[in-house]
């Protein structure tokens, strides 16, 4: 029947018209994969300048009136240097931000915010144990908040997410703003 | 008309243009991702940086489904790229579904057998709400609509989901959620048109207070008519318009949702000019975590239907339910789930056609009630053995007991083995105890009043792999032993509905997913289908007239999603479906293929096209009367700005 050989066909071109597509496609699997970490970056280092305007830090955790925001981040330069942008012209409980990197065994007596990446997952819990007394933990290792880490990112259906552990605020005496933990994907209220 | 053939193929010429366009267009777009400078992210609010999409489908690394079940889940991704705009066209893309369009708004649709425009095997739920009719305990298709854009996901489960959701879960259950308002923050808009069909749909999200979201939308949709095999058009052009809401409060811990949607449908019909459906629906539901491991749900809803169907009847349907589920941990490696509920359906009918059919009495209250409980133990870390049983009381046949096990076996981490044994039991509705053709005598169908529930033991063995992040795939056989069918027996007095027919259902459902690149993906399905069913010995009864189902032997799909360049898709969606016995369809094998362009952040166009080979070709129903499904063409803009 004329209708059949037309159908295969057609068939036929869609098939060849796939394969061309596949030899023509330019982005390769390293690109699309480089792209999306630096999103993922981006998003996560947008959340911790978004997290100071929904958590009141003591008083004490400012050693003066003019004393600057500190974010120390145990990281690699691509994640640091991602803070730096975000933070650029903005300020943070009032105050200038400032980002430093931490590198081995450089405990910062004064941060408001450690951020502690997943390539330092092995040092977690020694970094969160040697960290300030008010700051704000914020890992993206599964399993940290048990740790005592206080944010904890989270990677579910492709977004960007994170759990909450009201314990650990709480020994750190900082003040979460509801709004903030209606957004979270998780909030324990419990752990050590 | 001369509409039809030249029309179509300007439409043809036109799609063919635009999509050459849009490849030389997207060849010289520059492949490589920038990331959105971290200034513009850090001004948006939380809600909005919890939705962007950082990893694309292909790079995440699903977990192994545990769920002793033959589940496929629907994900929000897979219906954007489908290019369908109602239900039953999303529920094409289950591989262990059958779906056949009897015209251009009545669906059959069934899972393992028993297809029927009034299939009554399925249980369908929309946020939790329960949408089949009491009437005949199954869906009109035809009146229900979701936001498509906000649907989290659609879970697909093929065989008894009897203890968890009770009678009527006999053959399936699909279970359509939608995002929560958090997920779905800021205005989008969409709008289509086509040869066949135009519309368009609105939401916008907010923040709800301290701790609140909402969202509030609105969608239209006009259908034309379709065509018999001879080019008549068939009277069955639709007009639909809905809009409803949802706001939810609370944390993880302890959360409140409301929500609710009203529409209007209008259908054209061969008598009576056409049939008018309205309705509306409120869900409130409660979550609150007690404990680490325990967590309590607690919801109620009101729904209204109504049907207004010149030639059959008029009718007002309330429905009021309310449900608790409990989750909890009695002891170490038990996990328990147990409910309770209770559902009350006022059902006005008016008999608008005596001298045709009606229902005697013509309205009714009816109500259920029901208790579940079920248990999973882990008897090893590597194997989890479920059960679980629970009893529903309906107003018909007094208290149904519907039990089931199931042993889950991890063999490997990305391995499952898993069986499964149930018991199942489809309660009577009003047309198996009610229906009287005429409703005036001498009557040729005298109702049911004996009739019983309708029975099957189901025996099924399945198996789940994955194979590195690329490959995975799913099969499982079952085999349904089906007691006390229904049978249609002829009397002098008028034929009687009893249970006087017994089988069997057996069968394979295998479906799998390949990576094969990082921008093509593969999704195929095969679905083999026997089926025996047999009148008991001094029955008069015959199968075909009994109303069960018109299956056929095998089912099976192949999916092709591509990105041809950074921006643009490319989905092609094939399926077979073969021959109907009886009423005969013949098989047939139909191509729909999906064009989508995001043209700037949040613009995203498409143009999708059904039934590339076939001018038309029927699905359901007695030739030559039959609508067949036609070729089409839909051209849509979506927006987020």
């Amino acid at each position: 029947m004329a209708g059949s050989r037309g159908r295969r066909a057609g068939a036929c071109a869609v098939a060849l018209f796939c394969v061309l597509c596949t030899l023509l496609a330019g982005t390769s699997n390293a690109e699309i994969t480089e792209a999306e970490r630096a999103l993922e970056r981006s998003v996560k280092a947008a959340f911790i300048y978004r997290f100071t305007d929904f958590i009141t830090w003591p008083d004490a955790a400012f050693p003066g009136r003019d004393a600057p925001f500190v974010i120390a981040a145990v990281a690699r330069e691509p994640m640091v240097d991602e803070l730096r942008q975000v933070v650029l012209g903005r300020t943070a409980a009032g105050r200038p931000i400032e980002v430093r990197r931490i590198r081995e065994g450089d405990v910062p007596p004064v941060a408001h915010i450690v951020f502690i990446a997943d390539s330092e997952r092995q040092r977690l819990g020694q970094i969160i144990r040697a960290a300030p007394r008010h700051a704000l933990i914020v890992t993206e290792t599964e399993g940290a908040l048990t740790q005592g880490s206080v944010i904890n990112f989270v990677i579910t259906e492709g977004r960007v997410r994170f759990e909450v552990s009201l314990g650990a605020a709480e020994r750190r005496s900082l003040r979460f703003n509801s709004r903030l933990l209606a957004v979270a994907l998780a909030v324990r209220n419990g752990g050590r | 008309m001369t509409h039809g053939l030249r029309a179509w193929r300007w439409h043809w010429c036109w799609a063919l243009q635009a999509f050459c366009l849009l490849i030389a267009t997207a060849f010289g777009i520059s492949p490589a991702h920038s990331g959105v400078p971290a200034p513009a992210l850090a001004d948006l609010t939380l809600e909005q940086l919890s939705s962007i999409v950082v990893m694309s489908v292909q790079r995440r690394d699903e977990p192994l489904a545990t769920a002793a079940a033959s589940i496929y889940v629907i994900d929000a991704e897979e219906i954007r790229r489908s290019g369908a705009r109602s239900i039953p066209e999303v529920l094409r893309l289950a591989p262990n579904l059958f779906v056949a369009r009897a015209d251009a708004n009545q669906y059959a649709i069934s899972a393992r057998g028993f297809a029927n425009v009034l299939a009554n095997r399925l249980l369908v739920l929309i946020d939790g709400r329960i949408v089949y009719s009491p009437l005949f305990s199954g869906v009109f298709w035809e009146a229900q609509e979701v936001m498509l854009e906000d649907v989290e996901r659609i879970e697909v489960i093929s065989g008894p989901g009897a203890t968890l959701w009770g009678a009527n879960a006999v053959n399936g259950v699909i279970n359509i959620i939608t995002r929560p308002a958090r997920d779905t923050q800021g205005a989008l808009l969409t709008a289509g048109a086509g040869n066949r069909e135009r519309g368009g749909a609105v939401r916008y999200g907010g923040p709800l207070g301290a701790r609140g979201h909402y969202r509030a939308y609105g969608r239209y949709l006009e259908r034309d008519r379709t065509r018999l095999a001879d080019g008549t058009p068939v009277p069955d052009a639709s007009d639909r318009g809905q809009a409803g809401f949802r706001a939810d409060w609370g944390d993880p811990n302890r959360s409140f949702t409301l929500q609710g949607d009203a529409y209007r449908i209008d259908i054209e019909q061969a008598v009576g000019g056409s049939r008018d459906l309205a309705g509306a629906n409120l869900i409130a539901r409660w979550t609150e975590r007690l404990t680490e491991d325990s967590t309590l749900r607690v919801q109620g809803y009101y729904d209204r239907v109504e049907r207004d169907q010149p030639g059959a009847i008029r009718e007002t349907l309330d429905i009021v339910d309310l449900e608790l589920q409990h989750a909890l941990v009695p002891r170490r490696n038990h996990r328990m789930v147990w409910g309770a509920g209770y559902r009350l359906a006022s059902d006005r009918i008016e008999n608008l056609a005596p001298a045709v059919l009606g229902f005697i009495p013509a309205s009714r209250r009816l109500s259920w009630a029901h208790v579940f409980a079920q248990n999973e133990w882990h008897v090893r870390p590597d194997l989890a053995l479920t059960v679980g049983v629970k009893a529903e009381h309906n107003d018909y046949t007094g208290v149904e007991w519907l039990p089931s096990a199931r042993l889950a076996w991890r063999i490997a981490n990305d391995r499952l083995l898993w069986s499964g044994l149930s018991r199942t039991a489809r309660a009577p509705s009003r047309i198996d105890r009610e229906f009287f053709a005429p409703a005036v005598p001498p009557h040729a169908i005298a109702g049911g009043p004996d009739f019983q529930s309708e029975v099957a033991n189901i025996y099924e063995l399945g198996y789940r792999a994955q194979h590195g992040a690329a490959l995975s795939y799913s099969v499982t056989a079952f085999h349904h032993d089906h007691k006390r069918l229904r049978s249609l027996e002829p009397r002098p007095g008028g034929a009687v509905l009893e249970n006087r027919i017994a089988g069997r259902t057996s069968g394979v459902e295998a479906w799998g997913a390949w990576r094969i690149t990082p921008q093509w993906r593969l999704h195929a399905g095969w679905v083999e289908l026997r089926q025996r069913l047999r009148p008991e010995a001094g029955s008069l009864a015959t199968v075909a007239a009994s109303g069960h189902g018109n299956d056929p032997k095998r089912w099976v799909t192949l999916r092709s999603h591509f990105e041809i360049a950074p921006r643009v898709e490319l989905d092609l969606i094939g399926r077979y479906v073969g021959e109907l016995p009886n009423p005969r369809v013949p098989s047939y094998t139909a191509l729909d293929a999906r064009l989508g362009w995001h043209a700037s952040r949040g613009l995203e166009l498409s143009v999708h096209a059904q039934n590339l080979f076939d001018r038309s070709h029927p699905e359901w129903g007695v030739a030559p009367n039959r609508a067949e499904n036609p070729r089409g063409v839909f051209f849509r803009v979506l927006w987020r700005p």
